[in-house]
């Protein structure tokens, strides 16, 4: 689901960060508000998950690929506005170290993945928990809640795709940026996220939950034992298991390089050309690519990147931890 | 009763884990002339640190002229200048408080912050030279001189900006005799002239000065009068 | 008594008067001024130097014994100088990153801080280079980070004066580890007393200073008399005490079962280098 620089329109990009801006603006006023300053390096961890998560791709038949998210997770432990502070700053060093979704098309991704889909997800859950208040009902409602969440997000994503050729293409008819109408988007997006990246999203979602919920009770409810080590541990397995999602070997869809696309057949037939703005447009160099290491096997880059990603998410955040607990002491 | 100049409410503060000042709780009001007395290590110039906003409660509050004093607030400049002009703090040790080159820029050095004219602030450093006896000192550099000579200047330089309350953290320690007297004289004539003054000394002698209301720190870091 | 006595006042000899504006309460409202100069500046560099002192109080019961930091830090920072791919290096970023995650913000903090520094301050060097001989002497900055970011993360977790006792054991000259010694001291002090002076500095910062420079100056300027002095008399006293020069330590060379453990991380990082560098 991470949109990749040139697949939207530079337009299209600007509106969404425009959307973002008092979305981020309000997270974090709640966040100083509500969340009391010790959990504030736990988004760290929470963004730690969701990258990991992220780089678990699952194949899907016919040749592409897609991965959970875990924000309904976050969402659950932190809350929505933690959730969404927590992915958008997975998605920005996704974005900036690892090539991983554009850096014009960064905002959108936050959109989809940080804004719609904890707060699709959170408030689903909600919902259906309040309608049925038994624990069967809570864990109902936490993998519905993950499910929603994530298809939420896809069919934004979608959307996203599919009005591109409408509004931009060339005077020869081809599109500039992405080339598939409505009609092609939502299936292609949403089908591999009903079937299985939100069956998978719903699963991790509970799984972990009740994971954390028996090992370390005082993540989820105040006062109660708040132990870090199990889910430490827990990070480093998603972290060892992570190159599991190289078996994945498709391209995501929407997620491809301009090599790719030109022979792409979501329209029945290859595309046949490379849009305009893809072949030549906004283009940066990611520190390491798609998650790989020059001069290093796959599964040992792949490992690596997935240290160094969950660890800058951790660090950021502890980081941010002691400016505000400071301002609180000194206060 | 006078005005309360200084209000501690269960203050606490911690250096890392050690703790520095427990439940402390004083009423300073103007004119008053408070001895803190009590065993090295009790707390007492860390109280002093606190009162003049170097380091701030770790629980409890501490209330100024009835503004309660925090970082926060004191990250208001100009907020700040005006707390720290109305505390006249004389360190324990002088050698750390002077950093210009000769004696009379030290004493020039407030006045001239506050926007007064050359010729008043010749003025306030003239007459503290004389008031201190230390006229002839008035273009040596504070680097090279003796202890009671440091400790003196200290004293003028902080009284240069006619501040509400003097603080003196041990102000007789490693001074002689002549020093000491000369200290001794000068808190209680200052005293009498109806200025507020906070003086920490471990000295028992001192609790029999005229006037002086006596505070004990006890080595629980904590005070009882 | 005596004592009662010494305090009438007429005893004394005679006061001269209290100058009237003293007994009189000012109105004053200060003016706005720049105050970054203090805190900002020369405050933050000098709480850095500071650090030096909660070192003292860091207790360490590490599995690691200090030598083997001191030997393991050593021969990191020589395949970092050695390295010629960018892959070693990432792969030391990794393990130093999944380290530091584990420490409290504060002290993430204090590692990081030094090391972006340096980073930064030899990006800023090498940018003429960069147009000459191209991108790789980039590696250059990023090297400087993790020798930086190792160093200061061995110098948080171990004491100094463990780290000194552990140069001695390895028979550095002991001129060396003394000059290590009284540099480190006079560190300390230099940070005690600027932290003291500024503060002096800042409490009668109440207006308009009209010549900040000349100030900072003079702070910096006593700063540096008094630390020298300072360690000057430190040493004295060290001598007085009997201290020749010589870092005596007693060390016992048990075999333990942690040295294999030891030689395994050792071997690990050499094969590691070995083979990622292709010699
Ligand atoms: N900078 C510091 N770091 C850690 N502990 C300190 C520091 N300054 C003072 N202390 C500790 O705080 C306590 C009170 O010290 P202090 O206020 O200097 O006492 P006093 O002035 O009454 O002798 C003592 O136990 C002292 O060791
Ligand atoms: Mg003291």
């Amino acid at each position: 689901m991470h949109i990749p620089d040139n697949y939207l329109s530079p337009s299209t990009c600007a509106v969404f960060t425009a959307a973002m801006l008092p979305v981020w603006y309000y997270s974090i006023r709640k966040i100083k508000m509500e969340l009391p300053k010790d959990k504030i390096p736990l988004i760290g961890v929470g963004a730690a998950f969701s990258f990991l998560l992220m780089m678990f791709n699952l194949p899907i038949p016919g040749g592409t690929t897609a991965h959970a998210v875990g924000g309904t997770l976050i969402a659950l432990l932190l809350g929505p506005y933690a959730a969404c502070i927590a992915i958008s700053v997975a998605l920005f060093i996704q974005a900036l170290v690892f090539g991983d979704g554009g850096i014009l098309s960064f905002a959108a991704n936050c959109f989809n993945m940080a804004f719609v889909l904890p707060f699709a997800g959170y408030y689903t859950f909600r919902f259906i928990r309040n309608l049925f208040s038994s624990s069967a009902g809570e864990k109902i409602a936490i993998l519905l809640g993950a499910y929603v969440g994530i298809n939420m997000a896809a069919f934004v994503a979608a959307i996203e795709f599919g009005v591109q050729p409408l509004l931009f293409t060339n005077s020869a008819g081809q599109a500039l940026y992405s080339p598939y109408p409505l009609a092609v988007a939502i299936p292609a997006m949403l089908l591999p996220h009903l079937l299985i990246a939100g069956i998978a999203e719903a699963v991790f979602t509970l799984a972990i939950y009740e994971f954390i919920a028996k090992v370390s009770p005082g993540l989820i409810q105040d006062n109660k034992k708040q132990k870090l080590n199990p889910i430490f541990a827990l990070l480093i397995v998603l972290i060892i298991a992570s190159p599991l999602g190289l078996l994945a070997s498709g391209t995501a869809w929407g997620e491809w390089g301009a090599d790719e696309i030109a022979a792409d057949a979501s329209l029945g037939t290859a595309l046949g050309y490379i849009p305009a703005k893809i072949a030549n447009g906004f283009s940066y160099d990611a520190l390491l690519p798609d998650y790989t290491m020059a001069g290093m096997s796959d599964v040992m880059g792949y490992i690596l990147s997935a240290v160094i990603g969950a660890a800058l998410l951790i660090i950021v955040f502890k980081i941010i931890g002691t400016f505000v607990s400071e301002r609180k002491r000194t206060v | 009763m006078m005005n309360s100049l200084i209000k501690l409410l269960k203050v606490q503060y911690e250096y890392e884990d050690i703790k520095a000042l427990t439940d402390i709780s004083l009423n300073i009001a103007e004119g008053e002339f408070v001895l803190l007395s009590g065993p090295n290590g009790a707390g007492k110039s860390t109280l002093f640190k606190l009162l003049n906003g170097l380091i701030f409660p770790t629980g409890g509050e501490y209330f100024f002229a009835d503004e309660k004093i925090t970082a926060d607030k004191l990250k208001d400049i100009v907020f700040a200048k005006k707390f720290h002009k109305r505390i006249g703090y004389v360190f324990q040790n002088p050698d750390m408080q002077l950093f210009n080159h000769t004696v009379y820029d030290e004493i020039a050095f407030g006045p001239r912050q506050m926007g007064l004219s050359e010729i008043e602030i010749k003025n306030r450093v003239e007459q503290l030279l004389t008031f201190l006896d230390i006229e002839h000192l008035s273009q040596r550099a504070p680097y090279h001189l003796s202890g009671g000579e440091k400790k003196k200047t200290a004293i003028a330089a902080v009284l240069s900006l006619n501040p509400d309350i003097l603080m003196m953290d041990e102000p007789v320690n490693g001074l002689d005799e002549k020093s000491r007297d000369w200290i001794e004289q000068f808190i209680m004539d200052f005293s009498k002239a109806g200025k507020t003054l906070l003086i920490a000394s471990h000295d028992k002698a001192w609790q029999l000065m005229p006037g002086v209301r006596v505070v004990n720190f006890t080595s629980e870091h904590t005070i009882i009068e | 008594m005596k004592e009662k006595e010494q305090f009438n006042v007429n005893n004394k000899q005679p006061h001269r008067d209290i100058p009237m504006w003293l007994l009189q309460n000012d109105d004053y409202l200060p003016q706005k001024d720049r105050e970054r100069y203090l805190s900002k500046t020369l405050l933050g560099i000098l709480g850095r130097l500071i650090h030096f002192r909660q070192q003292m109080q860091i207790q360490t019961e590490s599995f690691f014994s200090v030598t083997f930091k001191l030997i393991y830090v050593f021969l990191l920072i020589f395949s970092i100088a050695l390295a010629h791919t960018i892959t070693f290096l990432l792969l030391l970023l990794a393990g130093l990153l999944a380290y530091i995650c584990l420490l409290d913000g504060r002290q993430i903090l204090s590692l990081l801080k030094p090391a972006i520094g340096a980073m930064v301050f030899t990006f800023i060097i090498i940018v003429p280079a960069i147009f000459l001989q191209g991108t790789i002497v980039m590696l250059l900055p990023f090297k400087v980070f993790l020798s930086t970011l190792l160093v200061a993360a061995l110098s948080r977790s171990t004491p100094f004066y463990l780290i000194t006792k552990a140069l001695g054991g390895l028979h550095v000259p002991s001129v060396f580890i003394m000059s290590l010694d009284l540099t480190i001291n006079y560190i300390v002090l230099l940070g005690n007393t600027a932290i003291d002076l500024l503060q002096a500095l800042k409490l009668r910062s109440v207006g308009r200073n009209t010549g900040k420079y000349e100030s900072m100056g003079n702070v910096l300027g006593m700063t540096f008399l008094k630390s020298q002095e300072y360690a000057k008399q430190t040493h004295a006293a060290m001598l007085c005490r009997g201290f020749t020069g010589e870092y005596h330590v007693v060390q016992q060379h048990h075999w333990q079962k942690k040295y294999i453990i030891y030689t395994m991380a050792i071997m690990l990082l050499l094969v590691l280098f070995i083979h990622i560098e292709g010699y």
